[in-house]
């Protein structure tokens, strides 16, 4: 790789202790976002629930000290909404009390965070959470001003972009790195799948749970090694000899290792022959009623 | 210097991986820009570029550890990409190989070998000059690849498989989604939430005042869909195929999927469980989908290659049943469509208003085109 700007340590270009971000990339994570930002194309990233999808456009973000546009798609989410939004209904109600700002579209326009990014002059991370939230259509909406890194707005005028010094058409100085999470719930379009790089992050083993735990618990004081390693063996454990119908993630380890510090148990108490309902606080790890009843009936 | 890529391009082809022209050049071009260094980081390149799914990523990874010969070391490939950049005019600096430890014997030797006497540093440690170099010249590459597009031949391999039960399947997961996603009836049901702006603008027209916006509900997918799956026996080798088939149903949103199941042939009563213990009448549930779409998914006995007749006659009586009460009414038969003649399948082929479509790319959107009410 030529430049490898990316690094995915959670350290800020800065480099001041304060500035680490807790997010550890495994090396073809580090190795894809590099490429997806050398050859300028959105990134698309799949995953199991907690693997740190959404985290890692922060994590960039953070590293390369660039702004992110963070863009959480809901099911109601058109396309447009990304680029910017038109308050038409307060637009209608101020013409008919005519007042002369509903002459022109600017003060009811907002630009969404594709927008901002792409209207901006210095580059930015672009997130894109969860796009298959909405309508199917809703990926290859977004085809034209993903491949151009441009928009219009089309309800704005030329005149009244001028008379308000604004654009009607914005495309990008520089290409904002967008990353695309997806949880697989509906298919994206093989058009917006073309023009993506894609990359499917695995859930990490224990040994790189135990740095993702220490990493996000590093301001907790006096928070031992050991009880650690053992909730993290022990997490796995779980994981891997039960199928779950929410399986427990990382954000469910982060904070059951916490109430396990705070309330002072002991690593010991966390021993591999200690059966699982009688882990202290085993119940954080799960978030279903079925889970906590399949538990109790298996021991 | 030929880079196998155009082998792996057409074995990911021959495997229904949807690749095309374009993203073969596309990868060309990156290669060529020097975003990879490492063989490894080539296959990471192509995973990424070539697949969206964490199977194809498997199968490329596979293929690529095949296609691309061990010998295809790293400095083959920085060659390669050197190649594809002009040299620069001006004389490299001395090079002070004893300075870098990082050369590897192997690498040191392969670049003797080729360049003896050269004075350009090796390529496994390019100096911070260099790179920048390299860098600089990229927008004036050559149009010179550095690649012979040679075609399949020179890497002998089988394009047209013969029917293979524990191969792989005709078609992906992936596929069948897509398939799926064009299953659509849109209607507007549930809560107001949308604003309806011509609506509102006729209201303000009708009484002269804003007094409230009219909302609508959003659009859903009103689509229903049964699927009337046959279990066991000949469908065995299919089982992963027709699970693909129900899993990705599950996930596209229908307003409303059923799935039951049957052995072999079609009768009045099919089961709601695998293991076709939970009985329920196959008619009044079809009745429930007369507006819908309606689809068997079975080999039809083509997986024996033999003609049964009764279970052609008691297959043929049901389906003249069920067109009765459900016009969109398809056949999914996993077996290629060559093997369904002089079998049972063949037979019910024949029916005048059944159409049955191979469980292949084109044979499934077909299917679901049918279904949903455009006759192709």
């Amino acid at each position: 790789m030529v430049t490898k700007r990316y690094v995915g340590a959670g350290q800020a270009e800065s480099g001041s202790e304060q500035s680490q971000f807790p997010y550890l990339a495994d090396e073809r994570l580090v190795d894809v976002v590099n490429m997806a930002i050398s050859i300028q194309r959105p990134l698309l990233i799949k995953g199991p629930p907690g693997c740190g999808k959404t985290q890692l456009a922060f994590s960039i973000s953070h590293e390369l000290g660039l702004p992110i546009h963070p863009w959480f798609v809901k099911s109601t989410s058109q396309a447009t909404d990304g680029l910017y939004t038109i308050d038409v209904l307060r637009r209608l109600q101020d013409a008919h009390t005519h007042k002369p700002e509903a002459q022109s579209v600017v003060p009811y326009l907002r630009l969404g965070p594709l927008g901002e990014a792409l209207s901006s002059n210095e580059q930015s991370v672009v997130l894109i959470d969860e796009i298959d939230k909405a309508d199917i259509d809703f990926p290859n909406d977004l085809l034209r001003e993903l491949d151009r890194m441009e928009f219009t707005i089309e309800e704005l005028s030329e005149v009244d972009a001028e008379n308000n010094s604004m654009k009607r058409t914005y495309k990008a100085k520089v290409s904002p790195i967008v990353i695309v999470t997806s949880n697989d719930e509906k298919e994206l379009p093989d058009a917006f799948l073309r023009r993506c790089l894609f990359h499917y992050i695995d859930f990490p083993d224990a040994s790189r749970l135990a740095d993702i735990v220490n990493i996000n618990l590093k301001q907790e004081h006096g928070i031992s090694q050991e009880l650690i390693n053992s909730a993290v063996a022990r997490f796995s454990q779980i994981r891997d000899a039960h199928s779950f119908r929410k399986q427990p993630a990382t954000s469910e380890l982060i904070d059951w290792v916490l109430i396990l510090h705070r309330w002072g148990v002991d690593a010991n108490a966390l021993a591999a022959e200690v059966k699982l309902d009688e882990l202290p606080y085993w119940e954080m790890l799960m978030k279903h009623f079925s889970d906590l009843q399949a538990v109790k009936r298996s021991s | 210097m030929n880079l196998p890529l155009i082998d792996l391009f057409l074995l990911l082809r021959a495997r229904h991986i949807n690749v095309g022209p374009r993203e073969f050049m596309d990868a060309l071009e990156a290669i060529c820009d020097g975003v990879v260094g490492s063989r490894d980081e080539l296959v990471l390149l192509l995973q990424t570029m070539w697949s969206s799914s964490i199977e194809d990523q498997e199968l490329i990874g596979r293929l690529a550890c095949q296609v691309l010969p061990d010998q295809f070391t790293d400095d083959e490939l920085d060659r390669l990409q050197r190649a594809a950049v002009p040299e620069p005019a001006e004389p490299k600096r001395e090079s002070n190989l004893t300075d870098q430890p990082d050369v590897s014997d192997d690498a040191a030797s392969v670049d003797n070998r080729v360049q003896p006497g050269d004075p350009t540093p090796s390529a496994s440690a390019p100096d911070k000059n260099e790179v920048d170099q390299v860098e600089f010249a990229i927008p004036e590459r050559s149009v010179d690849l550095g690649v012979t597009i040679t075609g399949p031949k020179s890497r002998p391999y089988q394009m047209k498989q013969p029917f293979d039960l524990i191969g792989d399947t005709q078609v992906t997961r992936r596929h069948i989604k897509r398939s799926w996603r064009y299953f659509r009836r849109f209607r507007r049901v549930g809560k107001r939430v949308e604003l309806d702006v011509e609506a509102t603008i006729d209201r303000i027209a009708k009484f002269g005042v804003l007094d409230q916006p009219v909302m609508r509900p959003r659009r859903v997918n009103s689509a229903r869909v049964l699927l009337v799956v046959d279990q066991g026996g000949s469908m065995a080798p299919f089982a992963a195929a027709v699970d693909d088939l129900i899993v990705t149903a599950k996930e596209s949103g229908f307003a409303r999927l059923e799935i039951v199941y049957f052995h072999d042939t079609p009768r009045q009563y099919c089961f709601r469980d695998r293991e076709l213990s939970d009985p329920i009448k196959l008619f009044p549930l079809m009745n429930q989908f007369a507006e819908s779409g309606v689809l068997i998914v079975s080999d039809g006995g083509a997986a024996r290659g033999r003609l049964d007749e009764t279970r052609a006659r008691v297959t043929l009586e049901t389906i003249t049943q069920a067109f009765q009460i459900c016009p969109r009414l398809a056949w999914l038969n996993p077996v290629p469509r060559e093997r369904w003649e002089l079998t049972t399948a063949g037979e019910i082929a024949d029916h005048p208003l059944l159409e049955m479509f191979s469980m292949d790319r084109v044979g499934l959107d077909n299917a679901v085109h049918f279904v949903r009410g455009h006759v192709s």
